[in-house]
């Protein structure tokens, strides 16, 4: 089953998204951690 | 926190976000700045990005089906914002083909940026005609409609 593996930076994710072509998703919550 | 409990964990929107997208979960308690800086009015909020361009955003909760709608209509319309138009009209061509099994607002808005899409592969608004007719016959009361509808007058 798939799991969403999430990135907590967006930097990172940013260089990702450049890498593979894909776009980011940001997933902006207020829930605790 | 129903999108991190109900929707997310769906093993049809987890196998499309990996798929289609990097990613990345920012909590707007620890990192208010980045909440001022996109402009995060409330949570959840989902947006669709790079470090160039925002191409999409969904606030609230929506249950997994509905949900993975429209991030098949984001993806298409970051694809297509970014020249890849044969890939949006695919993605959206298969929406819209699934029929009634969506709600009408989310079938309105993929025959919407369907024309779009083909609008902006050809740069000849005639493309995109036939996709903004069938938009307007079949879901004529809704906002994605009302964009188009003087084009038939």
């Amino acid at each position: 089953m798939a799991e969403i593996r999430w990135l907590t930076s967006l930097d990172e994710g940013f260089e990702q998204a450049t890498s593979t072509g894909r776009p980011v998703l940001v997933d902006f919550t207020a829930a605790p951690t | 926190m129903r999108l991190d409990t109900v929707t997310y964990p769906d093993p049809r929107v987890a196998q499309f976000v990996s798929d289609h997208f990097i990613p990345v979960r920012v909590n707007i308690r620890e990192q208010p700045e980045l909440g001022k800086t996109y402009h995060i009015h409330a949570a959840p909020t989902t947006v669709i990005l790079d470090r160039e361009s925002e191409y999409y955003r969904l606030s609230g909760f929506l249950p997994p089906q509905d949900f993975l709608a429209y991030l098949i209509i984001g993806r298409a319309v970051a694809d297509c914002d970014r020249g890849k138009y044969a890939e949006a009209i695919d993605a959206l061509n298969q929406l819209v083909s699934q029929g009634d099994g969506h709600p009408v607002d989310v079938l309105a808005e993929a025959w919407y940026w369907l024309g779009r899409a083909r609008f902006k592969q050809s740069g000849d608004r005639e493309a995109a005609l036939p996709s903004w007719k069938v938009l307007v016959e079949r879901y004529p009361q809704t906002s994605w409609a009302k964009r188009v509808a003087y084009l038939f007058e």
